[in-house]
């Protein structure tokens, strides 16, 4: 995400960063690939359009890989596509992209957050990292002496963690139960409360010893610094996170900047708080249940008489939601490692679902516990009581923002609708929240509890026949030339010496 | 045992001329809380041997410990007057019960909103001064307060016995002692007195608005109680006798005649009336029983008319004096004297309190009630404070009822103080559940509440923040905001030890939010709960509450740290162009700063967003000579009350500008809020937008493309302008001995302290020193001060102003790396970004 005050070259910058993956040989691209694997699957599962989908630092490799794969699958009448562009993030399956071929298969290769997909099979090809296991287990056994450890990985060194969970068991000294996690993208249908057995997050699973909690674990994180470790450290509550990056054979503890990271999020929940306009961003359409989850969210707004509207902009950025300024606050449906967006560039807050769950309800608390699963968060948000509209509704709360009461604007609400039903005429009066708009001809428009109007009426700026504030200078505008030339320069720039 | 009853209290509550409410006032150490003590014995409430040892409005364990009032309160309480004393009352009163509604409060400079809120309920202040230290700071503060707010306020000149036995003051040297106090608490008055409204508010010992004693011995005396002793002997008028009783009035023993000379046409020394005839008998009592004649000291005592115990016979020295002096002048007589005749009653202070009071049209149905003090008006209740109740997070919202009766189970309205009349904003329509009088440690709960009482209210502390306005009219404006004399400069962050113990630290410092006037808490962006205050003491009491009482939890607390201001020192060297994200848009800014006095202005309200553009585009014309043009179309303030920045429409045709505006002027809050080069709020700055030129389609020039632009724009142009930081000034008085100046100064420069004023105290060797000293320097001023003066200099501090830090912050030099430091603490990458990292390249 490009933040707002930089030019933007950055994300150029990044984006044509050499990827330390790229394979150079065919050779390489078909060890690295999976080829022959991938193949495999598409024969077996009788697939006849196959996605091929590359996180944007792989597509320099996509011809080669395509290449090879329908090489070997041609002869079974299947054909091989590349999808080019993500919607989202290039972590999430592009299910939508994959459509548009009208795919039956996708292969996802690279970094993946492992959300489950609804539509169509997916096969993952997480590729291999080299990964020095003798290194890895010495650096994490000297560290971490005795203690109990859970193994988890990013996903390229997957294919290496048995192998350093045997090596740091066998290390001198090691006396902990040592527990290495295994990547599977197995869905289980979502039945309400059912208690998630061993796996906490989709994706990644562990079996813990009997009598065991997380929290008796340190967990070892293989991997450099990613999402996924961020939303590791922030929703597992273990007793700490140890990190090793491979590729600089570096390992730490990783505290402070979990702390600070949780502390900001906690401040953008204050700031959902405070938002009686909030809108929901749909970040994917891919991941299981994500239409589950707006409606849960709808409904928790709606609860709280609070206005929200629904938005899907693709990829995110400053300038687009900046284009709502009436929206307070934004609550992402993500994948969990895209929900976590930092939003100190946007305008508006923007929160992950249980966040914004967080923020609404008036019994819970933070407690540092963190969800960021669809599953978990569905689970959490049947669990809110209904609210009973009784009085205590319009106590108004303490901001922590601004360190003041905020008293709450209730837009559709129950009470007042079913009112305006029964009488329109006390609606109307009633309603001294409502604005009322009075035209030149002493027409009065009441806009009953409707938040875009309100907005509008608060602009000095409503647009074209709406300008009531028109006394200063009643006579017309004259249509004028407009610029003309290019963004770059108009024409009348040109000659402008000022800079 | 207390000697009235709540029926009793509640049937004076109706005669309205028959109550006082008012507030005892002071510096630090000058004993209001002790002499508050007398008059709680006097109503009965504590023993009267306990007096002035038990400092009963002191309810808090810390207060005790510490020996400072920390929280204001309240206490009603109630007396009865004699016949002549009632004489004396100049406006009509309903029988000689009087009920006095007290608030005592803090005299620590940290705790001045405090006296902010007591004052704000009260009409009559009792100002009390150290014979000995005489005015200082902050009563000079706390009167001048009181006078803004249109108090009247009587003076008690206190700690005499400290005088007469540590200092061995003779008879004249004390009245010249006393006479200076008291010319120095007129000139205060003199000053900020509204005279026009409410006529001489100076205080005169011959008419009784003085009082002299020691609260610690619970004795005290005004003139009149004298003069009427004396009239009744002598056989003279008392009023004359008042008179003769101070000043230049000398009193010839031989020919029993007065003269206004010191000395007779002999040679002969005439006697001052005051020396003869008040301090006499007091230093015979003194000297007997301080040299053990206690013979003596029991012949003067049955002269004096005091009746003595046979316990008491066997006192000796300083506890027989405290008995003796007790019984003679009891110090609460003197006060309820003074009180009672010289404060005025609601009734008569709601006259002219109400357009200082009442935001409203004058001539409206609640400014007459205000005005009336009638309790059948419409309900007008300011909510001055928060009181803590038993139950936990529960307040006592504690007010004064100004027009109407306040009952238990009325509907009100409840008025924030950011409601507007017309509007639902910052208004709740709910019912007071249950009316309670104040009792300082207790309260007592009454069935309704008429104008002019001082009251607590339970139900309705969720609805307002600190304070606000109740009323039962539809049509009512809020009642007036106070004003603070301190600001919370200092900050510290706050965070749980356990991270399971957040809920608890949130619910704490909303509790400790409303618990002080004065404190604010929030959340900063990088998730950091802040609480700041306004100096060292007050910041360490509302932590420890907050640990202790509000959040109940283990907490961890920063070093505190003060707040910066980021600004620019001249006008930027180049037009700072910025682009909108799709480049489409551009915008042309320059910064510049709006200089000291203008921001002063804009800060202290003299110029507002609300102003008549016309109007106000004339007086910065005129008086801070900017061009009229570009004065008319101001398109920001920042923020909204209290400005500090401006934006400014400079450009020239150009088209769809109307369009744009409220996107920049989102962008400049934004900027404004978090300045570029430490995340600190901008002040003093005014930005010009010179030029724009915008895509001609209007879904290319919305708000995501140039409010983002426009905040870029102004970094840019703060960069340009030789960007630096403005850091919070205190104003430092320190009182200590000619010989300990040395330390003091020491300590000064080594603190980067700037001494404006040195005095000398007329007929002493105390010093007064004036200084400026950055509130970032002044941690642990305090006791490096008392070391290095053995103890002997007393520091107050208040917030003064900002002050331009010389340097750029983008140059390496003390500004760049308290940038760093800052930035460090933030998180933040170190480095500041150049004016390059904003600005576009056309």
């Amino acid at each position: 995400m490009a933040p707002v005050d930089d030019d933007g070259s950055a994300a150029i910058q990044r984006e044509a960063a050499p990827s330390t993956q790229r394979a150079t040989t065919d050779a390489e691209a078909e060890a690295v690939y999976e080829v022959e694997r991938t193949a495999q699957v598409l024969v077996q599962g009788g697939y006849l359009r196959a996605a091929l989908q590359f996180p944007d630092e792989q597509l320099a490799d996509a011809t080669r890989v395509a290449g090879a794969l329908q090489h070997r699958v041609a002869a079974h009448g299947c054909r091989v596509f590349i999808l080019a562009d993500t919607s989202y993030g290039s972590c999430c399956v592009d299910e939508v992209a994959a459509a548009h071929y009208d795919a039956d298969i996708v292969v996802h290769y690279g970094r993946t957050c492992l959300s489950l997909t609804s539509r169509l099979p997916v096969f993952y090809v997480f590729g291999r990292e080299p990964l020095d296991v003798a290194d890895c287990a010495q650096k994490v056994a000297d560290a971490l002496p005795a203690r109990d450890l859970l193994l988890l990985c990013d996903v390229p060194y997957a294919h290496a963690l048995d192998a350093v969970a045997d090596a740091v068991r066998a290390a001198p000294g090691a006396t902990g139960d040592v527990v290495a996690s295994t990547i599977s993208v197995r869905d289980r249908p979502y039945v309400p409360h059912q208690k998630q057995e061993e796996a906490i997050r989709p994706g990644r699973t562990w079996a813990l010893p009997a009598g065991k909690s997380i929290g008796d674990y340190t967990i070892v994180y293989i991997g450099g610094e990613s999402l996924t470790l961020t939303n590791i450290m922030v929703t597992q509550r273990s007793a700490a996170v140890f990190a090793y990056d491979p590729r600089t054979q570096q390992a730490r503890e990783e505290t402070r900047a979990v702390n600070r990271h949780v502390n900001r999020r906690y401040f953008l929940v204050q700031k959902a708080r405070d938002a009686d306009v909030v809108g929901i961003l749909v970040g994917t359409l891919a991941a299981t249940r994500y239409l589950r989850v707006v409606e849960a969210l709808k409904e928790l707004l709606r609860r709280r008489a609070k206005k929200y509207y629904v938005f899907v902009v693709g990829k995110l950025n400053v300038a687009k939601l900046a284009n709502f300024p009436e929206i307070q606050a934004f609550v992402l449906v993500a994948c969990p490692e895209n929900s976590l967006v930092d939003s100190r560039d946007f305008f508006q807050p923007l929160v992950t679902p249980y966040e914004m769950l967080l923020a609404l309800s008036r019994t819970r608390e933070w407690s540092g516990d963190y969800v960021t699963d669809f599953h978990a968060f569905l689970d959490e948000a049947d669990c809110e009581p209904p609210t009973d509209g009784s009085e205590d509704d319009d106590v108004p709360h303490f901001s922590l923002v601004t360190g003041t009461l905020k008293q709450s604007r209730r837009y559709n609400n129950p009470r007042h609708a079913s009112a305006g039903a029964a009488s329109q005429d006390t609606a109307l009066v009633a309603g001294v929240q409502d604005l009322s708009l009075r035209s030149k001809n002493t027409e009065v428009a009441r806009y009953l509890g409707s938040a875009g109007a309100e907005h509008l009426l608060a602009r000095s700026f409503r647009g074209l026949g709406h300008d009531d504030d028109a006394e200063e200078d009643p006579e017309p505008m004259l249509a004028v030339d407009g610029l003309s030339g290019i963004a770059r320069g108009y024409d009348h720039e040109k000659s402008d010496a000022r800079l | 045992m207390v000697n009235f009853t709540v029926d009793q209290i509640r049937e004076l509550m109706d005669k309205v001329a028959n109550i006082r409410n008012m507030s005892v006032i002071a510096h630090v150490d000058h004993g209001k809380s002790t002499l508050t003590d007398s008059l709680v014995a006097k109503a009965g409430i504590i023993k009267s041997s306990t007096a002035g040892e038990a400092r009963f409005t002191d309810t808090r364990a810390d207060e005790q410990e510490r020996g400072i009032t920390i929280k204001s309160t309240a206490i009603s309480m109630y007396f009865e007057l004699d016949e002549d004393q009632m004489e004396d009352i100049q406006d009509k009163s309903n029988g000689n019960g009087f009920l006095i509604n007290l608030i005592d409060s803090p005299g620590h400079v940290d705790f001045s909103s405090e006296v902010t809120a007591a004052l704000r309920v009260t009409d009559g202040a009792l100002v009390v001064v150290d014979t000995i230290s005489g005015v200082s700071v902050q009563t000079e503060t706390v009167l001048r307060q009181a006078l803004t707010e249109m108090i009247k306020p009587v003076v008690m000149i206190n700690k005499v016995d400290r005088a007469m036995l540590e200092r061995q003051l003779p008879k004249e040297e004390l009245y010249q002692n006393f006479r200076r106090v008291v010319e120095n608490v007129n000139v205060n008055i003199a000053t900020f007195q509204s005279e026009k409204i409410m006529g001489d508010l100076q205080v005169y010992p011959e008419n009784g608005t003085v009082a002299f004693g020691s609260g610690l011995h619970a004795w005290g005396f005004t003139l009149r109680q004298f003069a009427v002793r004396y009239a009744k002997r002598l056989g003279v008028d008392r009023h004359k006798m008042m008179k003769r009783l101070w000043g230049d009035s000398f009193f010839n023993a031989k020919t029993k005649k007065w003269s206004s000379k010191s000395s007779d046409p002999e040679g002969k020394f005439n006697d001052r009336g005051f020396n003869m005839f008040a301090l006499d008998p007091i230093y015979k009592i003194f000297d007997a029983t301080m040299h053990e004649r206690k013979d003596e000291a029991f012949a003067l005592a049955e002269k004096l008319q005091i009746t003595v115990t046979s316990e008491e016979r066997d006192l000796t020295g300083k506890p027989l004096l405290k008995v003796l002096m007790r019984k003679f002048l009891p110090a609460a007589e003197a006060l309820m004297e003074m009180i009672c005749i010289h404060l005025p009653s609601p009734k008569v202070a709601q006259k002219y309190r109400c357009e200082g009071l009442y935001e409203g049209p004058m001539d409206d149905v609640c400014a007459m009630g205000i005005k009336n003090c009638d309790p059948k008006a419409p309900l007008m209740l300011y909510v001055s404070k928060m009181v803590p109740t038993s139950d936990k997070g529960r307040f006592y919202a504690f007010g004064r009822v100004f027009s109407g009766t306040a009952a238990s189970g009325q509907k009100v309205r409840i008025q924030g103080p950011n409601y507007v009349p017309g509007t639902k904003k910052d208004l709740f329509l709910k019912n007071i559940q249950r009316t309670v009088l104040m009792m300082g440690r207790s309260t007592e709960s009454i069935e309704d509440c008429p104008a002019g009482n001082i009251i607590g209210l339970v139900g309705v502390d969720q609805f307002l923040q600190k304070s606000g306005t109740l009323t039962t009219e539809e049509t009512a404006h809020n009642m007036r905001v106070m004003k603070f004399s301190v600001s919370p400069v200092v900050q510290v962050a706050v965070e749980v030890k356990n991270q399971q113990d957040l809920p608890k630290l949130v619910e704490g410092l909303k509790r400790l939010s409303k618990s002080d006037p004065c404190v604010l808490t929030w959340t900063a962006d990088s998730g950091e709960h802040i609480v700041a205050g306004a100096g060292e003491l007050h910041l360490e009491i509302c932590l420890k509450d907050l640990e202790e009482d509000h959040a109940q939890v283990p907490i961890r607390k920063s070093e505190p740290v003060v707040e910066y201001r980021e600004t620019v020192h001249e006008e930027s060297f180049d037009f700072a162009l910025a682009k909108s994200p799709n480049k489409h848009n551009r915008i042309y800014m320059k910064a510049q700063p709006l200089g000291e006095e203008l921001t002063n202005a804009l800060e202290g309200g003299d110029i507002t967003p609300r102003d008549d553009v016309k109007e106000r585009a004339r007086v910065l014309a005129e008086k801070y000579e900017w061009d009229v043009n570009d004065a008319r179309k101001i398109w920001a303030f920042d923020p909204e009350n209290a400005p500090m920045n401006l934006l400014v429409d400079t450009t020239k045709a150009v088209q769809f500008l109307n369009e744009i505006k409220e996107h920049c002027v989102s962008g400049f809050q934004w900027a404004s809020q978090t300045g570029p080069c430490a995340d600190e709020k901008l002040r003093g700055c005014r930005f010009n937008i010179t030029d724009v030129s915008l895509h001609a389609d209007s879904i290319h020039r919305g708000a995501g493309q140039i409010g983002p632009a426009c905040r870029r724009a102004i970094y840019a142009s703060v960069l340009m302008a030789k960007p630096t930081l403005q850091e919070p000034v205190y104003l430092v008085e320190i009182q200590c001995p000619e010989q300990a100046m040395g330390g003091v100064f020491s300590v000064l420069n080594r603190r980067r302290g700037e001494v404006i004023d040195e005095q000398t105290r007329e007929g002493t060797t105390q010093k007064t020193i004036k200084a400026y000293m950055p509130v970032n320097e002044s941690f642990g001023f305090v006791t490096e001060l008392r070391a290095a003066t053995g103890g002997q200099a007393f520091p107050q501090s208040v917030f003064d102003h900002w002050s331009t830090m010389g340097g750029a912050a983008d140059q390496p030099g003390k500004v760049n790396d308290i940038v760093k430091q800052i930035r460090v603490r933030k998180g933040m990458p170190e480095q500041m970004n150049g004016y390059e990292y904003y600005y576009d390249k056309l």
